[in-house]
C-alpha cells in the first residue's frame, strides 16, 4: 500500500461573485501518494486550478474554501490539515514543502525584480539562505540546473528580458530552489510554444527523477499524462469524475467523460479530422445541473442521472468513477 | 543606456508638433477675438481713426491669417509681442509672476504627495474595510470640492480666526539667487528665515490648490495598487511564501510605476487650479495676470500667458514619459 | 430550449433581494420592453443581457456611496428642471431697486418693499415683504431662489456639453482607432494639440475671447435665441448676456472632447483585435455598423464612468470660470457667480460664499459618488471581485419571479 503525502477529503470552494455563488469545487477528495506523479486532467473551467491552490489555502476573495480537510503527512509521520493552520503556519508550508509552477510564466514573475532576486527570495523568506546576496548567488547553481545557459548572465536579466520558455524555467527554479516534497505544476506548458512545451516536460521529469519528489500536474492534454503520470484524477464540472492508474483510465475508462476526453485526445499519427469533440460546454456552475453534473452532455445518461447524484465508487482496486452504471 | 539618450532624443522631437499645434491653438484664439479691443488699446471711444489704423497695422490685424500667425509665433518666441498697455514685450511683463505661480505649483505638489500617496495607499491596504470606504469618500469629497469655495473656508479658519498665514503681497526670495524659485533657492543656500517666511505665504494658498489633487491621486494609486495586488505574479509571491511585508513590497513598487507617471501629469494639472488660487489668496502670479488682462481687453497678454501654460505643461508631461522609461524595466529604448 | 430544462438544474444560490433589488428589476424590466417596442424581439434576443444588467444593479444597490450619488443627482436633475418654477422669486428681480437695505441681507432676515413696476404698459405700486432664508446678493436677490434657478443653467450647460463634447471624442476615438494609418496620425495629432494645454486655462482663455462673436451669431438668428432663452428658462430681456453664457458652453466643449478621443482610440485600438470584428468585417458589414453596434458597446463601461464623472467635472469648471466673471453674469442665476459676488464681501457675506459652496460640492460629490460605484461594477475586473454576503431567504416561500 502506498504512502499518501496529501489526503483531500470533501473540499468544496465557492465564489460568492455577484452573479450568484459559483461552487467551483465540491466534495473533492482523493489522496496524493509519495513519490508518485499524480495528473489531475479535465477541461478548461472544471476547477483543477482552484482544488490545487485550495491544497494551502491560496483562495482569494470572493472565494471561499467552505469545507473540507486537506490532511499532510510530514516526513516525521505526524499529520496535519492544512485547512486549519493559521496564516503564519501556511506560509512556512508554501514554496518551502509544497510549492507551485503556474501556467503562464509571462504573469507569474514580478517584471520589476531580476530573476535571480525572484530565485534567490524564495530560498530566503524560509531561511535556506542568510540573505538576498547569498540568494542570487544560488541562484546561479539554480538556474544551470533548470537548463538555462549562461546562468551567470541571466541572473542579472529582468523577466522581459527572457523569452517564453525561459520565463517558465525561472519559475521552474523557483519552484525547486527549496527542494519542495510537493511540486504542484498547474498547466506548466499551457501557455509556451509547442516546441518548447517537450522541452519543459522533459525538464520536470528529470527533476523529479533527480529529487525523487510528489508532482501533481494538472493539464487538459491526455497526451502528456501518459508520459509522465503514473495515476490520473478526472475532474468534470467541479467533482471528481474518475480516479484510476494510467493503465486503468487509458485502457478501461469508465466514466463516459473520461471515454469523451480521451477521443478527444490528438493522435500524432492519425488526421485531425478524426478528432471527436466532446458536444456542448462545460456547464455554469452557478447553476450546475442537478444529479449528475455530467447528465446533460452525456450520451449515456438515464433517468436517474438527472435525479441522482452518482457516488465516487471504488470499481477495481484503486479504480474510482462517480457514475450511475456502475 | 545609449539607448536611453536615443529615447530621449525621440521623444524630445516629438515635442515639436506638439509646439506648432500650441501656437497653432493659441493663434486661433488670437483670430475670434472681437474687433473692438484695438478701439480700447487705442485709448477708448474717443480714439481717432488714424491711431487704431496704426494699432491694427502694428499687430498685423489688417493683414491675412497666415501673415497674422507667423506675427505671432515671431512675436511668442522672440519675445517680441508687446503688451499694448505698457508697450512692454510680454513675457518681460511675466517673468517674476511666473516664479511665483511655479512655487504655487510645488508647494501644492507637496501636500498632493504628502496626502494622496499614503492615504491611497492605507485605503488599498483596508480593501473593502470601513477605513477603505471612508478614504474613498475623503477622496471623493477632495474632487469635488472647489478651491473657489474650501479656499474660503481655510482663509476663514487660517487667516481670519487663527492668523496662522498671511495674504498680503509676497516675501521677497532670498538674497542668493541661484534657480530664481525661492523656495528652493532657500534650501539651496539654507536661508531658513526665509524659507520659514516663504512656507507662512505660500502654505495655504498651496494645500488649497493641492487638495482636488491629492484627492485624484488618492484614487488613483489605490486603484493602482489593487491592480498590481490582483496580478498572477501577486499570487506566485504568495505561493512561494513570501511574507505579507515582503509580499506588499513587491506590489507597492509595481504600483508605483503608473503612480510616479501620473504624478509628473499632475504637476502639469496643478496650473488648472492656478488662476483661481492666486485670485483668492492674492498672489500676483501669472494665473491672476491673464485675468487681469482679460478685464483690460489686453489679449497679447493673455496669449503669451496661455501659451506659457501650455510649454509648462507639455514639458510636465515629457518629463512624465520620459520617468516612465527609466523606471519601468520593460520599456525598451 | 433553457426553459424545459430549469428541472435539471440546480436552483441558484439566492442573494437575499432587497426592495431596491426588485426596483431596479422592474426598471430594467421596463426599459428592455421600452426598446422591444422599437426593436422586435429585442427582449427575447437579449436574454442573458438583461440578467447580467439585473445582476450589475444588484451590485449597485449594495454599495451605499453610489446609492447616496444617486439620490444626489436624482434631486440635482429634477431641481434642474423644475428649479426655476420652485423658486419663490424670480431670477431677475432686483430688491435694491425698492429698498436698499436688502443688499446682502443675512440668512433669515424679512424686508418690506415697496415695488413700482411696470405691468403690461402700466405702471403699478405695491407693498410686499421678502422673506431671505438664505440670504440675499448683491441685487438683494434671494439666494434661495437663484440657486434653484441657477440649478437649470447647471444642468443644460452640463447635459448640452457632455451630449457634445464626448460624443464628438468618441466618434473621433474610433475612427481613429479602427483605421489607424494616416486618419489617425490626423486625429491623434490635433487631439494633442487640444490636450497640451491644462483643461481650465484653455477654458479661460476661449470663454474671454468668444462672447463678442457669439453674441453676433445669437443677435443675427432669432430662433437659436429663442431655444437658447427656453432651454435657460431665461427672459427675453436678458438676450445680451446669452453671448457670454454660451461662451462658456463652447470653451468646455472645446476643451472636453480630446480627453475622450484619447481613451477612446486605446480600447477601440484593443478592441479591433478581436475575432468577431474581424468576422463582421468579413461577412461585409458596414464600418458604420461594426463601429457603433460591435465596437462601441463593448469599450462603453469605462467611457460611461468617465461621463459620469464629467458630469460633476463641468459644474465645478462652469462655476469656477462664472467665479471668475467669466461666463454667467448676473441676472442669470449662477452658482459660481453668487461666490464671485460673495468673495469680494468675504467674510461679511459668508452665504454668499457658504451655501452655492454646499449645493455645489454636493452635487457634484453625487456624480462622483454614482461614477465610483459605477467603475466597480462596469469593469470587469473588479465586478468580479466584488465578494457579495449570503443571506438566506426566509422562509416565506416567494416565487422567484
Ligand atoms: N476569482 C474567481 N471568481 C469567480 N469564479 C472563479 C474564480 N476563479 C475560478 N472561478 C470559477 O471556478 C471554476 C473553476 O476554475 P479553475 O479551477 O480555474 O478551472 P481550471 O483550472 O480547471 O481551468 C470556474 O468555473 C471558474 O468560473
Ligand atoms: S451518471 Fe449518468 S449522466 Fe453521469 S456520467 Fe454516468 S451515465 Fe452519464
Ligand atoms: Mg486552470
Amino acid at each position: 500500500m502506498p504512502e499518501p503525502i496529501i489526503e483531500i477529503k470533501n473540499l468544496s470552494v465557492y465564489f460568492y461573485t455577484y452573479a450568484g455563488v459559483v461552487k467551483a469545487i465540491e466534495n473533492v477528495s482523493f489522496d496524493i501518494y509519495r513519490g508518485e506523479t499524480l495528473a489531475l486532467v479535465g477541461e478548461t473551467g472544471c476547477g483543477k486550478s482552484v482544488t490545487s491552490r485550495a491544497i494551502t489555502k491560496l483562495i482569494e476573495s470572493p472565494g471561499r474554501i467552505v469545507s473540507g480537510q486537506v490532511i499532510y503527512h510530514r516526513d516525521d509521520g505526524s499529520t496535519v490539515d492544512l485547512l486549519k493552520l493559521s496564516e503564519e503556519e501556511i506560509r512556512k508550508i508554501r514554496g518551502n514543502e509544497i510549492a507551485y509552477i503556474f501556467q503562464d510564466p509571462h504573469s507569474s514573475l514580478d517584471p520589476l525584480y531580476t530573476v535571480g532576486y525572484q530565485i534567490g527570495e524564495a530560498m530566503e523568506v524560509h531561511g535556506k539562505v542568510k540573505n538576498i546576496k547569498e540568494g542570487i548567488a544560488k541562484a546561479v547553481d539554480i538556474l544551470r540546473e533548470v537548463l538555462i545557459p549562461d546562468p551567470e548572465r541571466r541572473v542579472k536579466n529582468y523577466p522581459h528580458e527572457l523569452s517564453g520558455g525561459m520565463k517558465q524555467r525561472v519559475v521552474i527554479g523557483i519552484g525547486i530552489a527549496n527542494n519542495p516534497r510537493l511540486l504542484i505544476a498547474d498547466e506548466p506548458t499551457t501557455a509556451l510554444d509547442v516546441t518548447v512545451q517537450a522541452q519543459i516536460l522533459e525538464l520536470l521529469n528529470e527533476l523529479k527523477r533527480k529529487y525523487n519528489a510528489t508532482v501533481l500536474l494538472i493539464t487538459h492534454n491526455l497526451g502528456v499524462v501518459a508520459e509522465t503520470a503514473q495515476r490520473v484524477v478526472v475532474m468534470y464540472a467541479g467533482k471528481i469524475a474518475e480516479i484510476g492508474t494510467v493503465d486503468q483510465i487509458f485502457h478501461n475508462p469508465l466514466h463516459p467523460y473520461t471515454a469523451a476526453l480521451l477521443r478527444a485526445v490528438p493522435n500524432p499519427l492519425g488526421k485531425i479530422e478524426k478528432l471527436e469533440s466532446i458536444p456542448g460546454t462545460v456547464p455554469n456552475l452557478i447553476t450546475p445541473p442537478k444529479g449528475c453534473r455530467f447528465h446533460p452532455r452525456c450520451p449515456l445518461a438515464e433517468e436517474i442521472c438527472r435525479r441522482k447524484e452518482p457516488e465516487l465508487k471504488e470499481v477495481e482496486p484503486g479504480h474510482f468513477v462517480a457514475c450511475h452504471r456502475y | 543606456m545609449a539607448g536611453l539618450g536615443k529615447f530621449l532624443v525621440r521623444r524630445a522631437l516629438t515635442f515639436v508638433p506638439t509646439l506648432i499645434g500650441v501656437t497653432l491653438i493659441v493663434f486661433i484664439i488670437a483670430y475670434v477675438i472681437p474687433a473692438n479691443p484695438v478701439r480700447a488699446w487705442a485709448g477708448g471711444e474717443k480714439a481717432s481713426q488714424a491711431a487704431i489704423e496704426m494699432i491694427k497695422k502694428e499687430y498685423h490685424l489688417d493683414q491675412p491669417w497666415y501673415d497674422q500667425y507667423i506675427f505671432l509665433v515671431k512675436g511668442l518666441f522672440t519675445n517680441s509681442l508687446l503688451d499694448p498697455l505698457n508697450q512692454e514685450p510680454v513675457f518681460t511683463n511675466i517673468g517674476n509672476r511666473f516664479v511665483v505661480t511655479f512655487q504655487l505649483a510645488l508647494f501644492a505638489f507637496f501636500f498632493v504627495v504628502l496626502i494622496g500617496l499614503p492615504l491611497g495607499i492605507i485605503s488599498a491596504l483596508k480593501r473593502n474595510k470601513a477605513t477603505d470606504m471612508v478614504l474613498r469618500i475623503v477622496a471623493l469629497v477632495f474632487i469635488s470640492t472647489p478651491i473657489y469655495v474650501i479656499a474660503y473656508l481655510f482663509i476663514w479658519l487660517f487667516f481670519i480666526h487663527w492668523n496662522m498665514t498671511t495674504l498680503a503681497g509676497i516675501p521677497p526670495g532670498p538674497p542668493h539667487q541661484i534657480t530664481h524659485i525661492p523656495i528652493i533657492d532657500d534650501v539651496l543656500t539654507l536661508n531658513w528665515s526665509n524659507f520659514v517666511e516663504q512656507v507662512r505665504r505660500f502654505w495655504l494658498p498651496g494645500f488649497t490648490l493641492g487638495i482636488a489633487a491629492a484627492g485624484v491621486l488618492m484614487r488613483f494609486t489605490r486603484n493602482s495598487f489593487l491592480e498590481a495586488y490582483s496580478r498572477d505574479s501577486t499570487l506566485f509571491l504568495k505561493a512561494k511564501g513570501v511574507p505579507k511585508s515582503r509580499l506588499y513590497r513587491h506590489v507597492l513598487k509595481n504600483a508605483l510605476v503608473p503612480v510616479i507617471t501620473i504624478l509628473a501629469l499632475q504637476f502639469g494639472g496643478l496650473l488648472s487650479g492656478t488662476p483661481i488660487t492666486e485670485t483668492v489668496f492674492n498672489l500676483p502670479g501669472i494665473g491672476r495676470y491673464a485675468l487681469q488682462s482679460i478685464m483690460y481687453l489686453d489679449f497679447p497678454a493673455l496669449i503669451g500667458v496661455t501659451f506659457l501654460y501650455a510649454i509648462v505643461f507639455v514639458t510636465a508631461n515629457l518629463v512624465a514619459d520620459i520617468l516612465y522609461a527609466v523606471i519601468d524595466p520593460r520599456v525598451r529604448f | 430550449m433553457a426553459e424545459e430544462k430549469v428541472g435539471e438544474y440546480e436552483p441558484r444560490e439566492e442573494y437575499e433581494m432587497s426592495i431596491l433589488d426588485r426596483l431596479s428589476d422592474r426598471l430594467i424590466d421596463g426599459l428592455a420592453s421600452f426598446i422591444t417596442l422599437f426593436k422586435k424581439d429585442w427582449k427575447r434576443r437579449n436574454q442573458s443581457r438583461i440578467k447580467e444588467w439585473k445582476l450589475m444593479a444588484y451590485a449597485l444597490n449594495r454599495s451605499p456611496p453610489a446609492l447616496l450619488g444617486l439620490v444626489i443627482v436624482i434631486i440635482y436633475i429634477f431641481v434642474g428642471i423644475f428649479g426655476p418654477y420652485l423658486a419663490p422669486w424670480p431670477y431677475d428681480f432686483f430688491p435694491v431697486n425698492y429698498n436698499y437695505s436688502t443688499q446682502l441681507a443675512p440668512p433669515g432676515s424679512t424686508y418690506f418693499l415697496n415695488v413700482t413696476e411696470l405691468q403690461n404698459g402700466y405702471i403699478v405700486h405695491y407693498m410686499t415683504y421678502i422673506h431671505y432664508p438664505l440670504g440675499s446678493d448683491t441685487y438683494g436677490r434671494d439666494v434661495l431662489s437663484i440657486l434653484l434657478e441657477g440649478a437649470r443653467t447647471a444642468l443644460v450647460l452640463d447635459i448640452f456639453i457632455i451630449l457634445i463634447g464626448p460624443t464628438i471624442g468618441i466618434i473621433l476615438g474610433l475612427i481613429s482607432g479602427y483605421y489607424g494609418g494616416k486618419v489617425d496620425e490626423v486625429i491623434m495629432r490635433v487631439t494633442d494639440m487640444f490636450l497640451a494645454f491644462p483643461g481650465l486655462i484653455l477654458a479661460i482663455a476661449l470663454s474671454a475671447v468668444l462672447p463678442g462673436r457669439i453674441q453676433n451669431f445669437l443677435n443675427a438668428h432669432v430662433w437659436a435665441q429663442t431655444l437658447v432663452l427656453k432651454l435657460f428658462a431665461l427672459h427675453p430681456r436678458d438676450v445680451n448676456n446669452l453671448g457670454k453664457l454660451l461662451s462658456v458652453f463652447v470653451a468646455l466643449v472645446i476643451v472636453w472632447w480630446p480627453g475622450y478621443a484619447r481613451v477612446t482610440r486605446g480600447s477601440t485600438l484593443t478592441e479591433k483585435e478581436n475575432l468577431y470584428v474581424e468576422a463582421a468585417r468579413a461577412i461585409g458589414l458596414p464600418t458604420r455598423t461594426i463601429l457603433f453596434r460591435h465596437i462601441l458597446p463593448n469599450i462603453i463601461g469605462p467611457i460611461l464612468v468617465m461621463i459620469t464623472m464629467d458630469f460633476g467635472g463641468i459644474i465645478l469648471t462652469e462655476a469656477g470660470l462664472s467665479f471668475l466673471g467669466l461666463g454667467a453674469v448676473p441676472p442669470i442665476p449662477d452658482w459660481g457667480n453668487l461666490i464671485n459676488q460673495g468673495s469680494q464681501q468675504f467674510p461679511q457675506a459668508w452665504w454668499l460664499v457658504a451655501f452655492p459652496g454646499i449645493v455645489i460640492v454636493t452635487v457634484v460629490l453625487g456624480w462622483n459618488l454614482l461614477g465610483d460605484g459605477l467603475r466597480d461594477i462596469l469593469d470587469p475586473r473588479t465586478r468580479r471581485s466584488l465578494e457579495f454576503k449570503l443571506k438566506k431567504k426566509g422562509k416565506g416561500g416567494e416565487s422567484n419571479a
